[in-house]
């Protein structure tokens, strides 16, 4: 097993190498340059009167390079334990990790909570009363939560509220140490949003391994000899139905980070979300480049731990 | 059996229902709503008040465009709007647009200046004036010195409007900047340019300390200027906070004896998402807002208390078209497609009575240059008009008798796609055949400023000076970045040098008026119909009408009305049950 977690992350190296390249090359080609961008809106603002040196502020971030060179340069920096700097602000992408990482990981982890919280119980609840007027809700409610987007529903929360009532959500983010209970007000709507919608995959699938290991001859033979019905669900089904649930758990939290751009704009949260898609507007290449190979990391990462709680769930899967 | 309780709703409703009436009849510029009360005449210390931010990312004065609603709150500038001359005061003028005539400009931390020749301005420092008290500046006094380092500073840096190349420098292209005395400083330009004074607005003094020992202003701890507000934190990408400088050097000159500002704390918090915004405003945690105008309406509904004003807008929609190329090049093909639109329906349907035809390249909002349609003469004015017979007889002479194919490039704007749309089927009814493309906002941006796109391209598109179409794109700079449509005009480009060397007002404005007519019938572009502009605030900020321009030539100065604004607090309590 030892020997299985070494070779996993010494693969990882040449992943993420090569995800660097690629996503450093994709945004380059991405159609507007940045400094025609700089240069736009600072114009804008300056009423066209005066005209930035396109020239100069090309050297100045060192985009009059070749791509090999800037590439390079990037690589050194990461090597470095810098991820670059923002073509626009000057600040390091590690100070904005440092700040955002806790917004998007404190939306994510209630999301995902409240998305287990809601999975598990109705998932567990439909399997064992199929058929029944349980399931049938159980299974309307995934359905609706797979079919509404969360950012329609978000919209909603924020209109009507203001209409009907005069309340929104709070406007300003305060970080968790400062303020807890405002903090959590700002939070919850939010990831009730993203974690109803993640828990309707996470109920289906539940639902579905579970009806299936139900009908398995051992689990059969654990209701004849008279076993509780939780001991028999939970004990019995439950374990050996949450491999597939597991896969499809982790590989939502890559996609969550997709979810928590919409929520992080709609309830104006400062996160990785948001940074990201800013990043991508403005072209700003390092940041964009920085954060996708962060984000790959991650994911890599997850998919390891993923892999490697099938030992855990099911003793005959071992790695050599 | 009628209750009390019912009898009372009934005259509530009765009242709101006349309110929303009278609100909705209400002449343009009049301001509306305020169903609670306004805010006291007396102005009134403490307090907060919170607005829509931009982005927090941009601290530093130099890169003055972003840090244009931050920068201008910690420091400020040489020359500023009068503000006593503004509805507060004498009512003589609005500052609803960005550009701020001369006549209603005042010194701020130039008491005064000169301009001896159309090269030379002289600022006459204002003395008494302080830093904030940071280290290492430590509130010491602001002298001609700090006008100097800021503007030889911004000379060097790249990004900043002052910049100077190397080959410019080496062409002797730049101004310099000398002291006469310690309280007086010369600007000399190596040519003519009348509208020298307007670079004053970007130049927001900085101390010399901060920069020498951090290297840039970037860092918001690092904020120190001598504005009426002082940074106190910020959260990236969320809010920043500021307090009031208790030093602040500057008198209310509507209320000569009181020392500015009246609020305690400004809060700017970052709202990417324009319905959480418009849900803050109806809930009262943001103070102010300006609101689209298919949500104006809704907003006055739901919250008759705010108070609100209609303008013309500041900017119109365009259509730019590639006159550097056929069939562009020919006057009667572009003048044809003009005449083919019916703006007067698109305001009436679409905008449902809420938009503007506009002329262009001069706005309603920039008066001294402006002539309004009526007195256009009639070749001029039927450009703006509908004549779709005229435009298919254009068409033929032209060469076009069965029209063209061509594609328009638009970005994801609310109403612009749709403008497109509707300016597709009349074109079609001509025989131009025009293909909408959809194009991503930054891919929008490089396609235009590059200008790299096929035929026409439409966007939202604004002047900020009465001039600056006129100095960018129609002459004056012929390799502008923002000569959108490649226009080649010597004709512009001459007299806009002898308008710059013209010190008198009023013959620059007869100038300017001139020109305008003969650029609007070489129709270089096409303005379309652009919806009114809405502001709405709360009722208890008072001194506080709408105004938006003291940036005199940008839209940066907005945030300068914070420094006279004062809160009802008695009102606020009432309202909302916070102070």
């Amino acid at each position: 097993m030892r020997d299985y977690i070494i070779r996993r992350l010494l693969l990882m190296i040449p992943t993420l190498l090569l995800i660097s390249f690629i996503v450093f090359l994709m945004v380059r080609f991405i159609p507007g340059d940045v400094v025609e961008l700089m240069v736009m809106e600072h114009a804008q603002q300056q009423a066209g009167q005066v005209e930035l040196d396109v020239e100069a502020m090309r050297a100045m971030m060192g985009l009059d390079q070749p791509i090999y060179v800037q590439y390079g340069e990037w690589m050194s920096g990461l090597a470095h334990g810098n991820l670059g700097e923002s073509l626009w602000t000057g600040r390091t992408l590690n100070d904005m990790l440092v700040e955002r990482l806790p917004v998007t990981f404190e939306l994510g982890l209630l999301a995902f909570l409240i998305a287990q919280l809601i999975a598990f119980p109705v998932g567990i609840y439909s399997a064992i009363r199929q058929d029944t007027m349980g399931d049938y809700l159980g299974r309307s409610g995934a359905i609706i939560g797979l079919a509404t987007p969360n950012f329609w529903l978000a919209t909603m929360v924020m209109v009507f509220p203001a209409i009907l009532w005069g309340w929104s959500p709070p406007v300003c983010y305060i970080p968790f140490l400062d303020d807890p209970i405002t903090n959590l007000k700002l939070f919850i709507i939010p990831a009730i949003l993203l974690g109803t919608s993640m828990s309707a995959v996470t109920m289906r699938m539940l639902r579905t391994t579970m009806l299936e290991v139900l009908r398995q001859d051992y689990v059969r033979t654990a209701w004849s000899k008279g076993l509780r019905e939780r001991v028999v669900v939970m004990r019995h089904a439950l374990r050996n139905s949450l491999i597939p649930v597991v896969t499809i758990v982790s590989g939502q939290i890559p996609i969550m980070i997709g979810g928590t751009v919409i929520m992080e704009n709609i309830f104006s949260l400062p996160g990785i979300g948001r940074l990201f898609f800013d990043a991508i507007v403005t072209r700003d290449y390092t940041i964009v480049s920085g954060l996708n190979l962060v984000l790959a990391g991650v994911g890599l990462f997850i998919i390891l731990a993923t892999d490697l709680s099938y030992a855990y769930l099911d003793p005959r899967v071992r790695y050599k | 059996m009628v209750t009390e309780k019912a009898v009372v709703w009934l005259m509530v409703s009765c009242l709101m229902a006349v309110l929303l009436v009278v609100v909705s009849c209400a002449p343009a510029e009049e301001i509306g709503g305020g169903m609670h009360g306004t805010a006291t005449e007396e102005p009134q210390y403490g307090g907060s008040i919170t607005f829509w931010l931009v982005s927090t990312d941009y601290f530093d004065p130099v890169f003055s465009s972003n840090a244009g609603p931050c920068a201008v709150l910690t420091y400020d500038k040489l020359v500023t709007g009068d503000w006593s001359r503004g509805p507060g005061g004498t009512g003589e003028y609005s500052f609803e647009a960005d550009h701020v005539p001369e006549q209603f400009r005042t010194g701020h931390l130039a008491e005064s200046w000169e301009m001896p020749d159309s090269q030379t301005l002289i600022y006459h420092i204002r003395q008494g004036v302080s830093f904030h008290d940071v280290p290492p500046v430590n509130g010491r006094e602001m002298t001609a010195d700090d006008v100097l380092y800021t503007f030889e500073w911004c000379q060097n840096h790249p990004k900043s409007t002052l910049y100077v190349s190397p080959a410019e420098r080496k062409a002797g292209n730049l101004a310099t900047y000398s002291k006469i005395d310690d309280w007086t400083i010369r600007v000399e330009n190596y040519q003519p340019d009348i509208a020298m004074l307007d670079g004053a607005s970007w130049v927001f003094v900085m101390p010399h300390e901060m920069i020498e020992e951090y290297g840039d202003l970037s860092d918001w701890r690092h904020a120190c200027g001598t504005g009426p507000f002082m940074v106190e934190n910020v959260i990236e990408a969320s809010s920043a906070t500021w307090k009031k400088n208790p030093d602040y050097w500057m008198q209310d000159p509507l209320h000569p004896k009181n020392q500015l500002p009246y609020v305690g704390t400004l809060t700017g918090v970052v709202m990417p998402d324009e319905t959480a915004a418009l849900s803050a405003l109806r809930t009262h945690q943001l103070d102010m807002l300006p609101v689209a105008w298919d949500k104006a309406t809704g907003v006055t509904e739901s919250n008759p208390e705010l108070m609100f004003v209609e303008r013309a807008p500041r900017a119109t929609n365009v259509m730019f078209m590639r006159t550097d190329k056929e069939p562009y090049s020919d006057k009667k093909v572009r003048q044809a497609l003009a005449l083919a639109i019916d703006q007067q329906a698109i305001a009436e349907e679409y905008f449902e009575g809420s938009g503007y035809v506009l002329t262009w390249p001069c706005l309603p909002v920039n008066a001294e240059a402006f002539t309004p349609l009526e007195e256009l003469p009639e070749e001029v004015r039927q450009l703006y008009e509908y004549h779709p017979e005229k435009a298919k007889e254009l068409l033929a002479e032209s060469g076009y008798p069965d029209g063209f194919e061509c594609e328009v490039i638009v970005y994801l704007l609310p109403g612009a796609v749709d403008q497109c749309t509707i300016v597709k089927e009349y074109l079609a009814e001509v025989g131009v055949d025009m293909e909408v493309n959809v194009v991503e906002g930054s891919t929008f941006s490089s396609l235009i400023y590059g200008r790299r796109y096929n035929d026409l391209a439409y966007c939202f598109w604004g002047n900020s000076s009465p001039q600056s179409t006129w100095g960018w794109a129609h002459g004056g700079v012929v390799d502008s970045i923002f000569n959108f449509s490649g226009v080649v005009d010597p004709i512009a480009e001459e007299r806009f040098d002898e308008w710059r060397a013209t010190q008198n007002p009023a013959e620059r404005s007869r100038m300017m008026k001139e020109e305008y007519l003969r650029q609007m019938e070489l129709c270089w572009e096409i303005p379309l119909v652009a919806p009114a502009y809405h502001m709405f605030w709360a009722p208890w900020l008072g001194g506080f009408h709408g105004e938006v321009g003291l940036g005199l030539t940008s839209p940066m100065g907005a945030n300068e009305r914070f420094r006279y604004i004062w809160i009802d607090q008695d009102l606020k309590y009432e309202v909302t049950g916070q102070r």
